[in-house]
């Protein structure tokens, strides 16, 4: 599968896997896929960044694995878009059951037994990988490149990962322009200016 | 904005990713505000059976959870 890669997108996806065991999900997702190539140095990475989707801000909106409650604090500003008002309920049970106590209790676990082997690439990550494969015979390309990942993942407009970049506030098909029209250029240096599609 | 346009917002607008991370937030807390009360439903003497019927779940269901938190 990944014969045609280069060496930034097969970096790109070590990464993808590293960050899915790092934030404990069972599988590597399309959200996990868009965490490793904005992690490079290359257009893909650049591109992501200038749009306003770096590793940094990715990490903040993608949710950490291991089911619900566990040791995280509660999160108040998902709470507040569906009308709750945390410090309303924090100042309710802080005054029954003793200052803090909402933030001392914490969700049921079920004890879950980690799994050994790497996590497996999810379907929407598989799909984008092949997306990327159709991206460089579609653009005329040798390789596969983290570029062309990264338009297989922009080419799944339902996937967890353009709903990130979405509330992250990207402009999804200007981002698809642009890294289309970067792969085009610095693939083709001898080639004259093509008129603008 | 009131409660009710937030609400129809969240129903109709939202994206994946916002509205089940909101739903997670909710169900933590409901997890959270779960263990208080029953910490002090047990407290003011309580049988698991009392507890379950309010819950609207089994006894068996409410021990199995809670149990072996508040320590019997």
């Amino acid at each position: 599968m990944f014969e045609r890669f280069d060496e930034d997108a097969r970096y790109a996806v070590a990464r993808a896997k590293s960050e899915a065991i790092r934030t404990s999900q069972a599988e590597v997702g399309t959200a996990q896929l868009l965490v490793g190539v904005a992690s490079g140095v290359d257009l893909a990475a650049e591109a992501l960044a200038a749009a306003g989707a770096s590793v940094g801000q990715l990490r903040k909106l993608i949710p950490r694995g291991g089911g619900p409650g566990g040791l995280e604090p509660l999160d108040a500003e998902a709470l507040a878009s569906i009308g709750i008002d945390l410090d309303t309920v924090s100042r309710a049970t802080d005054a029954a059951f003793g200052p803090g106590s909402l933030t001392r209790t914490r969700a049921q676990r079920r004890i879950r037994r980690r799994k050994s082997s790497s996590p497996r690439m999810a379907e929407g990550a598989k799909a984008a990988l092949t997306l990327a494969r159709h991206a460089a015979l579609r653009l005329g390309h040798n390789h596969i490149s983290t570029g062309h990942i990264l338009l297989g993942v922009l080419d799944q407009p339902a996937s967890p990962a353009v709903s990130i970049l979405k509330s992250a506030g990207v402009d999804v098909a200007a981002l698809r322009a642009h890294v289309t029209q970067e792969l085009t250029r610095s693939e083709s240096p001898g080639r004259p200016e093509a008129p603008d599609q | 904005m009131g409660n009710d346009t937030l609400l129809a917002e969240a129903a109709n607008g939202q994206d994946p990713a916002e509205g089940l991370r909101a739903v997670r937030a909710l169900r933590d807390l409901a997890e959270r505000l779960e263990n208080l009360q029953v910490n002090n439903a047990r407290s003011h003497g309580w049988s698991w059976q009392e507890i379950a019927a309010f819950l609207g779940v089994s006894k068996q269901a409410v021990h199995k959870k809670h149990a072996r938190r508040v320590g019997q």
